[in-house]
């Protein structure tokens, strides 16, 4: 993998020297063209979509503006590497590891790992960047979340504070964080509905807690409004639900039903739209505004299958243009490669559709190129 | 000047002996004066004489050691035609028959032949009526040799084998042939099937070294002579067999406080006829903790495995008794192995623990002659194991608990028919399995119904040996699901030292109870419809040669396959991380060459083997090289003998290894592992000794050749065989 960079590199300067060789023998005047890094998207398109492939235990990044144009940093072979999750803040990437119980901190640019933060034991789920030096880290099985400065010599995760039962997902705010857990216990099974821990991501002090109001919360992302959405996921059997949590008050204000079965990620964007996907049905699509579906369970936004049915998705987001992009998990036993499936903005029209890494969960949409 | 045979005299010779005796014993006054046998021991060719060989009496237990000069005088044999067992490290043994008589001095040279060493491989038999072409066989005198704690050892270097461990020694390990699952591989001892009732597959670390006489490892599809689960191979192990009196005392020591001592007695009367026995007995074990470098994602450095220790005990007796044209035979083969079992360096489980008890007894009668036979066997074997981990790191503490209990009749038949031979058997077989780890819903009972045929027909046309063996089995097994014909051809043709030879089989392996009714947990399910696993077609080809230029003696093999596997059962994650078994087509294509070169003026050996096998995903989803079947595999072995001293290193080289399905991203590394032995011949006093020092992974590589499981790294071990006076080791 590490050689990888370098080829790209040298193959980039020849390609330049070249080309100030071609336009110095003729009489164009033509300039040689300015060096981009892969990172830089293409010429006009800087957005970067990073997969997080959780069974090829790898980060793709791909250029949306080519979606051709990939690169795969490993995370290492180890069976313990699982990670389901990815943050990132300007040139900072961090991917949670799962079963190894560390977090990797990823240099993009470099297309590695910068270095590991460790806990002691347990699964390392969600995370967040409070700030540009601050790391927040989610231990599933020790119910517990830990910060790290990226700075720090240590690669301990040493500052912890207890949370609800579960912790799976973590968003930032401000110099709070609200810590989603879904309050299982050993087993897997629920203890009851999902806790919302608020935290101070300074202190590490635990504001205040309150109830998603419906078991197995998973995932949660803030409105425009300031609002708190939290998807509760349920039992994978029936229609989970939507929580809608004043994070000022610590209060929920509302439970919306009929999410479809097993609904998990969520994203809300700037225009208030909830985009919540999950693996059975594809991406509904909520007007949080109006709290009506624009795409709900009868007819999610999905890449169809011959049969009619949907393929499903573990997460979905759309890019600055509003194009919206769904990762699918994949089907070993129906012959169902991973993919990354693209939809046109507002009619979400299935526009291309490219290979994802084996078993993408995760995506984020980021832009690397400097002003 | 001696009449020099490999083994044991011949029967008629035997039975000359109370009449020759009666005559000399006719003599009173010589009677006071036993026999004397004096004599000088020689290398063949040169001349040079042989210091330290043993001379031993097989009937009536003398025995001494020649001296610088090569000579020895032996006093005190029975009068007669007594026989001569020489031996010497480093050369071919020798029995010889000396006339000795009361009152006289007999004398006697002997040429031992510098030995073709005993490679730990590379045993390569050309097709025969017993021993399938490929097949490799190691026998006593090169197990006994190489150092092998386990079966595991002894096999790993066997072209297409693949042994995977989970750790150093001690540790589970099981077996793959040219790219398949452990469940493909048949594992029998003294024909009873070792592979477990709950997951189909044989832990090959259950099997003590010292207890094996002979093992003949069968590459390709061999379900139409062995049945369920012979799909890629089968690994046949014949415990100790009696030889007569025989004894020794073994002690070890090294890496790890690692421990051993061991024993073997034989009574009975050494010759071809009567009864006689032999036990053997082993105890092992070790700390298992070692230093290893943690992986990144765990904060790199080293950190000291833990929980790693293991302790064995193991042991085989066999009761046989032989007359003219039948012989029966009673054998037990038993191990118990208390064990930690560490978890990954990633997720150690420090308080795991595991131990095993498996063994059986089996009984065999055999009768015919050189047209006509038959053999019955009966065992009953049992396996129980328990799992416990009080403090997991993660999940909740379990407690499970595995017990099963078989029994087997197997009868076997042949009829020589002119220049046909034709064989056929019946085989039943049945094991009661409780496991608490299964579902309610899972079958007690397993059992297994099959019948087989055979025909070899040989023939000579001009320079050209031609041989045609047809073979079916059908088989009725209660995991397969219907009746499973397994037919097989093979075509054999040779000149000179050349043989060619070409096969087309197929073979199956059921899923096993883990597969089909695993209770289902936390990120575990089991997969009731899953079909057996089905190789139809196999296709193999090669050809062995066979060269002796000079002193030189020269084995060469090539061979290429295409056994693909419909239905591959294969565990993989769904989305939600729960691992579940699915049937996976594959494609299984390879080929492997083999040379061997003997050098005996130089008392040096080589061999070398080169094994590729794609074990691919037939489909695109996923694709590409299926996970853990390293495509390239490759061993080596030089063997050389220096002042005495029997040196012996070997290579082994595992290609890369891909970790996730369907990509190629976090692949394994390539590596190569080199252990070097050393043995030498001592005397002390007047008993006999052999002393072995080896080094597993002289270089310290510490390969792991699953994610997550390093193996110890650079081991020694010391340990020396003594055997009493006058009796053979």
């Amino acid at each position: 993998m590490s050689a990888q960079p370098r080829v790209h590199a040298a193959a980039k300067r020849l390609a330049l020297s070249l080309a100030v060789l071609l336009s110095a023998c003729g009489d164009s005047t033509t300039t040689a063209p300015v060096e981009r890094e892969f990172l830089d998207g293409t010429l006009d398109n800087p957005q970067i979509a990073l997969v997080v492939n959780t069974l090829a235990k790898s980060v793709r990044l791909m250029q949306l503006g080519d979606l051709a144009q990939t690169r795969d940093i490993a995370l290492g072979p180890s069976s313990a590497i699982t990670p389901v999750g990815i943050s990132v803040r300007g040139r900072q990437v961090a991917v949670p590891l799962g079963n190894a119980a560390s977090v990797a901190l990823i240099d993009p640019w470099e297309e590695r790992i910068q270095r590991f933060f460790l806990f002691g034991s347990g699964n390392a789920t969600g995370s967040a960047f409070p700030d540009d030096n601050t790391l927040l880290v989610g231990n599933l099985i020790d119910d517990l979340v830990g910060r790290v400065r990226l700075d720090q010599v240590s690669d301990e995760i040493e500052q912890t504070v207890a949370v609800a039962p579960a912790p799976f997902a973590i968003v930032p705010d401000g110099n709070r964080a609200y810590v989603i857990s879904a309050n299982l216990d050993e087993a897997f099974a629920p203890l009851g509905d999902g806790v919302v821990t608020a935290l101070d991501s300074e202190s590490l002090d635990v504001i205040g807690t309150v109830s998603t109001g419906g078991p197995n919360a998973s995932d949660a992302a803030l409105g425009p409004s300031g609002l708190l959405y939290v998807v509760n996921t349920g039992d994978f059997v029936s229609p989970g639900s939507l929580a809608i949590v004043d994070p000022g008050t610590l209060s929920l204000l509302d439970v919306v039903d009929g999410f479809g079965v097993g609904p998990g990620r969520i994203r809300v964007d700037a225009q208030g739209l909830a985009y919540i996907s999950g693996v059975f049905f594809g991406t509904l699509v909520w007007d949080t505004k109006t709290r009506e579906f624009l795409r709900g369970p009868p007819d999610p936004v999905c890449a169809p299958l011959p049969s009619g049915d949907c393929r499903g998705a573990f997460d979905a987001r759309p890019d600055g243009a509003g194009r919206l992009y769904q990762v699918f998990f994949g089907s070993d036993a129906e012959g169902l490669p991973p993919q990354v499936f693209v939809y046109e903005r507002q009619t979400f029209t299935l526009s291309d559709s490219v290979p994802a890494g084996q078993g993408p969960v995760a995506l984020e949409i980021a832009t690397f190129r400097g002003p | 000047m001696f009449v020099e045979r490999s083994h044991r005299p011949t029967r008629h010779i035997v039975w000359g002996l109370p009449v020759l005796s009666a005559l000399l014993c006719s003599a009173p006054l010589s009677a006071q004066h036993p026999p004397i046998v004096e004599g000088r021991v020689v290398e063949a060719g040169c001349g040079s004489p042989i210091e330290g060989a043993w001379v031993r009496s097989l009937e009536g237990g003398l025995a001494t050691r020649t001296q610088g000069d090569g000579t020895f005088r032996l006093r005190g044999l029975p009068p007669g035609l007594p026989a001569l067992r020489i031996a010497r490290l480093g050369y071919r043994d020798t029995t010889v028959l000396v006339r000795a008589a009361n009152g006289r001095v007999s004398g006697l040279m002997v040429a031992l032949t510098p030995t073709p060493i005993a490679l730990r491989q590379l045993r390569v038999e050309v097709a025969g009526p017993d021993l399938p072409a490929g097949a490799v066989a190691l026998e006593r005198e090169s197990i006994g040799r190489s150092g092998a704690r386990d079966l595991g050892d002894v096999i790993e270097s066997v072209p297409g084998v693949t042994v995977v461990r989970r750790g150093g020694p001690g540790s589970p390990a099981s077996v793959s042939i040219r790219g398949s699952g452990s469940g493909q591989v048949l594992v029998l001892v003294d024909g009873v099937p070792v592979n477990s009732p709950l997951t189909g597959e044989a832990d090959l670390s259950t099997v003590a070294s010292e207890s094996i006489e002979r093992v003949i490892v069968v590459p390709g599809s061999r379900s139409s002579r062995y049945g369920p689960r012979a799909l890629a191979g089968a690994v046949l192990v014949e415990t100790r067999r009696p030889y007569g009196p025989e004894a020794s005392l073994r002690l070890g020591g090294g890496s790890q406080a690692y421990v051993s001592a061991g024993g073997t007695l034989g009574l009975g009367s050494g010759s071809d006829e009567g009864w006689s026995a032999v036990a053997s007995g082993e105890w092992r074990r070790s700390d298992g903790d070692f230093l290893f470098t943690s992986p990144d994602v765990r904060g790199g450095g080293e950190t000291r495995r833990q929980n790693a220790d293991h302790s064995l005990g193991a042991g085989n007796l066999s009761v046989s008794y032989r007359r003219r044209l039948f012989d029966v035979s009673a054998r037990t083969e038993f191990s118990s192995i208390v064990r930690g079992m560490p978890g990954s360096v990633a997720q150690p489980s420090p308080h795991a623990r595991q131990s095993q008890t498996r063994g059986s007894v089996a009984v065999f009668g055999s009768a015919g002659g050189e047209r006509v036979g038959g053999r019955l066997a009966f065992d009953w074997s049992w396996h129980r194991a328990a799992y416990r981990d009080t403090a997991p790191t993660g999940g909740p503490a379990f407690d499970e608990e595995v017990d099963a209990t078989g029994i087997g009749a197997v009868w076997s038949g042949f009829l020589g028919l002119g220049a046909a031979r034709v064989k056929a058997g019946f085989e039943a077989r049945r094991f009661d399995v409780s496991a608490s780890s299964l579902s309610s819903d899972a079958p007690a009972v397993q059992t297994t119904l099959g019948g087989w045929l055979s025909t070899t027909a040989r023939a000579v046309a001009g320079a050209w040996r031609l041989q045609a063996t047809p073979s079916v089995r059908l088989d009725h097994h209660s995991l397969a699901g219907g009746v499973v014909l397994s037919p097989r051809l093979d075509l054999s043709a040779g000149q000179g030292p050349v043989t060619g030879h070409v096969s087309l089989a197929s073979g199956f392996s059921p899923p096993s109870l883990a597969d089909l009714f695993f209770q289902e947990g936390v990120l575990v399910r089991p997969n009731p419809s899953l079909e057996p696993e089905r190789v139809r077609g196999e296709v193999e080809a090669g050809i062995d040669a066979r060269f002796a230029p000079g002193r030189t003696e020269v084995d060469l093999a090539v061979r290429g396959f295409r056994a693909d596997v419909d239905d591959m059962i294969l565990w993989s994650p769904d989305f939600r991380f729960v691992w579940s078994p699915a049937n996976v087509d594959v494609t299984r294509r390879g080929w492997e060459a083999l040379a061997r070169l003997r050098l005996p003026a130089l008392r040096t050996g080589f061999s070398g083997s080169v094994t590729r096998v794609a074990v691919e995903y037939r489909g695109p989803v996923p694709e590409g090289q299926v996970v853990y079947r390293p495509a390239l595999t490759a061993s080596a072995e030089l063997t050389t003998i220096v002042a005495g001293f029997e040196l012996d290193t070997s290579l082994r080289y595992v290609g890369d290894r891909r970790t996730v399905a369907g990509s190629s991203l976090n692949s394994l590394d390539p590596f190569a592992v080199v252990d070097f032995g050393a043995a030498r011949a001592l005397s002390l006093g007047s008993w006999a000794a052999v002393v072995r020092v080896s080094i597993d992974d002289l270089f310290d590589k510490q390969a792991e050749y699953l994610v997550d499981f390093p193996s110890a790294g650079r081991l020694w071990f010391v340990g020396v065989e003594l055997t009493p006076p006058g009796l053979r080791p």
